[in-house]
């Protein structure tokens, strides 16, 4: 076991050494399992493991970011060198008034739970399980492609600053999903389950792969697939429309996670992933959306076993609950110390995240949850007189301010009456934010509420992929622009 | 970043330590600077030195692979053990084939030391000259310059060893006005190949003629796209040309090789020895990328091959493969688009009413099979009315198939290497199209 601390210690010492006035550094073990089977054969078989640090350094009124993978004492050193004269080069073209919020230096240690730890599964018995998902789909008249996955990650991250913070934080996750696909007549069409982006992911150990149950969800997974081929395409029109809860968590990240983002609020992301439709004095006076919105960011353990929650954000600010929406209206932030600072706010709400040790922390979305109504879905159906219910996402635009979206769900059913009916192809709907939004009037429940964990969020430049965490329930939307979107 | 002997140091001590018969190691080396910069100011400058050795071994018909981001002798050993492990719990797998023996490469000059250790204040004074000349403008600037260089290796227990290095310089600017913003992408092998003051002035100029936007009203046009635009919509057809996809009935090629499928003005290409190309030239398994044809005269003609399909099809493996075991099989990760003998200027010259794109943007495939794609215009979208630019229209919401969009091409210009941002560019030209659907 290597002294992640050792190679942390040096690192500070050598940016105070460089002209730090404020350093802070991650060194970060990692390991990951990748397996996937893909009609009837092994398609990924990958056992992965890494560590590196990432030195971040305060100096002449800028910051200054290297990373190394060598972690030899003359790396480190140099590494640190390199930190300080970046920062200083920015010196070119400063920005105007470089802060951070406050925040105390904390000292902890905190780590992930489970109650199997999937990397003790046995690796044949992981393929085994997902060759038997794939059959299980295969096992179905009609089907062209069947895919099961697996992820695993343990990482051990270790963070210090010259203010004195030092914290170790380790995480286990896993993710499992499977997709079926059936293609006639040059038209393919596809299901996953339980989520698309390769199904669910969360904090949690092998217990999770052992509840979704791919291998009897399959057939029906299946069937579907094979069905949506003699299906009619969705109607295009405006109507009531009822959302899974996957499709609902995606409709939170892209329409209100990522604009709540206080960079792309300040700019930061203009040449890349974009701004936002929101401004800092919209708090507590812009309408979101109706009553019965209200979103959380919450990062805290206390919001479930997410992939995005954690004790310290990479800046060493403690986890922390805000109220993103409250009854509609726009109550706050996702936030860093630099951008708390810009807008006047005495601290930062620690929503900084890095993809790996290589890379800076950004402002990432924790788990940026729709709270839940009070609705049971059956009768959110039984209530719905003509609409339709989308379920799993498959294609996902939005712009890039976030306000102009159009989504496009692997699936609906008619609803008219009260009752679920006839299955419909390719369905897409699309809206304005805050107009729809607007639209919402009725959340199910804590039962049907789920804690999902989507894997392949980018920002940053250069790129950087994360997890993060949605809770959401299915969802009512009335008056909705729907239907085929294009040929 | 490492070094080729570097890398050789790391294949013998991987190879020394395997008792597998057949393995096959890939080392790769980043090292990557980049300086970003928005609201008229540097706000992220970072860099970064990475490994990673990746050993896939064969033990009695099984395989298995193990990647480790150190290059420490005791962490190379216990990448050794983890690749057999992996191999050793395997499912037995019948279509195997022994790892490649020795090979012969074409490899193009694409290094260049100094942009591989250009220093911070090279990218600085580029960025400060994005900020100086749209701050002239009274507008803002957003972007970011970038160098580096990449070291990719691949060596086998058969006596394979290849080894390639190439270097990359980017410049990115978004220049943002009131009402309106400009754009400019532009990546060589050299930084001294990217002229800062041309490029933002591009973008300024951009910025500036698309003031006081106007909405466009939803329906079919005449769309010119400059090449940034091209390639976002091209990519989408990258998975379609790989062989596995179309044995398993997921490419939109599928039972269309050898017929039309696109207007017979198209010719495409997968070619890494482009001169505008980048990247390695042999691939997950280290056979050569040779060239290859995918469509001629609208005729889908071919397609990229890895070893395991290339040997079900009968064909030779055309050295498109990723790193087995996978489940995708080969990748057309060089695309090139014939171009003609047009250009922006003669098609906005020869359009009555139309749509001049200078990008897209979140561009998502609705359906895969047309590569129906929706999205929307970014960051420069005009208005051309008699052969010149009218005024500068609102982003656009579009839902548009790729393979109608390529028979309705009506004319093309010289191929240059471009790409929006969000995936890797390829070498196309602009173009322009009849019935480009905007929705709205």
């Amino acid at each position: 076991m290597d002294d992640l601390a050792e190679f942390a210690d040096l690192a500070l010492d050598a940016a105070r050494a460089a002209g730090a006035t404020y350093a802070d550094c991650r060194v970060v073990e990692r390991r990951t399992q990748l397996l996937s089977v893909k009609n009837a054969r092994v398609g990924d078989l990958n056992e992965a493991e890494e560590l590196g640090i990432g030195i971040r350094v305060f100096t002449g009124g800028a910051l200054g970011f290297a990373a190394t993978h060598d972690l030899s004492a003359a790396a480190i050193r140099r590494t640190a060198a390199r930190a300080a004269a970046i920062a200083r080069a920015s010196a070119l073209c400063p920005p105007a008034h470089p802060s951070f919020a406050d925040e105390p230096p904390a000292v902890a240690s905190w780590a992930t739970t489970f109650a199997i730890d999937p990397f003790r599964i046995p690796l044949s018995e992981k393929i085994d399980h997902l060759l038997r998902v794939d059959a299980a789909i295969h096992s179905v008249k009609g089907i062209t492609s069947g895919e099961a996955t697996l992820n695993l990650l343990r990482e051990t991250k270790l963070f210090v600053s010259t203010a004195g913070a030092r914290i170790r934080q380790e995480r286990t996750h896993t993710g499992a999903g499977c997709k079926a696909g059936a293609f006639r007549d040059g038209e393919l069409q596809e299901r996953s389950y339980p989520a698309a982006f390769g199904g669910q992911f969360q904090a949690r150990g092998w217990e999770l792969v052992e509840e979704l149950r791919m291998a009897e969800h399959a057939p029906r997974l299946a069937e579907e697939a094979v069905a949506l081929l003699s299906a009619p395409p969705c109607p295009a029109g405006e109507t009531d429309l009822l959302l899974e809860s996957s499709q609902v968590a995606l409709q939170v990240h892209e329409s209100v996670g990522h604009p709540i983002e206080l960079d792309r609020v300040l700019g930061s992301e203009a040449n890349f992933a974009g701004t936002s439709f929101l401004a800092p004095g919209d708090i507590g006076s812009l309408r979101y959306g109706s009553e019965a919105m209200n979103i959380v960011a919450d990062a805290t353990p206390a919001h479930g076993p997410s992939i995005a929650s954690f004790a310290f954000d990479d800046e060493g600010v403690a986890a922390q609950r805000n109220e993103i929406v409250r009854a509609g209206r726009f109550a706050g932030f996702m936030t860093s110390r630099e951008t708390a600072a810009a807008v006047g706010a005495a601290r930062s709400n620690g929503c900084m995240r890095a993809e790996s040790w290589a890379r800076i922390p950004l402002i990432r979305m924790t788990n940026v949850s729709l709270l839940p109504g009070t609705w049971r879905f059956d009768d959110l159906v039984g209530d719905t007189q003509d609409g339709i219910y989308m379920s799993t996402v498959r294609s996902w635009s939005i712009d890039d301010r976030r306000l102009d979206f159009q989504f496009g769900p692997e699936i609906a059913w008619e609803i008219k009456g009260g009752k679920r009916g006839r299955m419909f192809k390719n369905p897409t709907y699309g809206g304005i934010t805050p107009v729809f939004w607007g639209k919402l009037d009725a959340v199910c429940g804590p039962a049907d509420w789920t804690l999902w964990g989507i894997p392949n969020c980018g920002k940053g430049q250069p790129g950087q992929t994360i997890g993060v965490g949605h809770g959401a329930a299915p969802a009512r939307w009335r008056k909705v622009r729907v239907g085929a979107a294009g040929r | 970043m490492l070094s080729p002997a570097a890398a050789r140091r790391i294949f013998d001590i991987v190879l020394g330590n395997t008792r597998a018969r057949d393995a096959e190691v890939t080392v790769a080396g980043l090292r990557q600077d980049l300086t970003r910069f928005a609201e008229n100011a540097i706000h992220q400058n970072v860099s970064e030195e990475s490994v990673s050795v990746s050993l896939r071994v064969v033990l009695d018909g099984r395989t298995g692979r193990a990647t480790t981001g150190r290059i420490e002798e005791h962490a190379l050993r216990r990448l050794v053990l983890a690749a057999e492990e992996t191999a050793r719990l395997a499912p037995p797998d019948a279509d195997l084939l022994e790892v490649l023996g020795p090979q012969t490469y074409s490899v193009p000059e694409r290094h260049d030391p100094a942009t591989e250790e250009a220093d911070p204040t090279a990218r600085a004074r580029a960025a400060q000259v994005a900020i100086e000349t749209a701050r002239a403008a009274g507008m803002k600037a957003a972007g970011y310059v970038s160098t580096g260089a990449q070291l990719l290796a691949h060596a086998t227990s058969r006596g394979l060893s290849a080894h390639q290095t190439w270097s990359a310089a980017g410049f990115s600017l978004t220049v943002t006005g009131a009402d309106s913003t400009g754009w400019v992408l532009q990546t060589a092998p050299s930084l001294a190949d990217l002229d800062a003051s041309v490029l933002a002035r591009r973008a300024t100029q951009k910025a500036v003629a698309a003031r006081a936007p106007r909405p466009l009203p939803p329906g079919e046009y005449t769309v010119i796209l400059e090449p940034a635009a091209v390639a976002d919509l091209l990519g989408f057809l990258r998975p379609g040309f790989g062989a596995r996809q179309v044995q398993e009935k997921q490419s939109f090629l599928t039972d269309r090789l050898g017929t039309p499928v696109f207007g017979a003005n198209i010719a495409l290409a997968d070619d890494c020895q482009h001169p505008l190309a980048t990247g390695p030239v042999f691939d997950g398994e280290g056979v050569p990328r040779r060239p290859v044809s995918l469509v001629e005269a609208g005729v889908a003609r071919g397609l990229v091959y890895d070893r395991r399909c290339a040997a079900k099809a009968g064909v030779a493996p055309t050295g498109h493969g990723l790193p087995e075991p996978n489940a995708i099989g080969s990748w057309a990760q060089n695309l090139a688009l014939a171009g003609g003998d047009s250009s922006v200027e003669r098609m906005i010259a020869a359009t009555r009413r139309g749509v001049l794109v200078t990008r897209f943007w979140y561009c998502r495939q609705v359906e895969p099979m047309q590569v129906v794609i929706t999205g929307l215009t970014r960051d420069g979208t005009y208005w051309i009315e008699d052969g010149r630019v009218a005024h500068g229209l609102q982003n656009a919401r579009f839902n548009q198939g790729v393979v109608a969009l390529l028979n309705r091409v009506t004319a093309l210009g010289v191929p240059e290497r471009a790409g929006g941002g969000e995936e890797p560019p390829l070498v196309v030209p602009a173009l322009a199209a009849e019935g480009f659907r905007f929705t709205g």
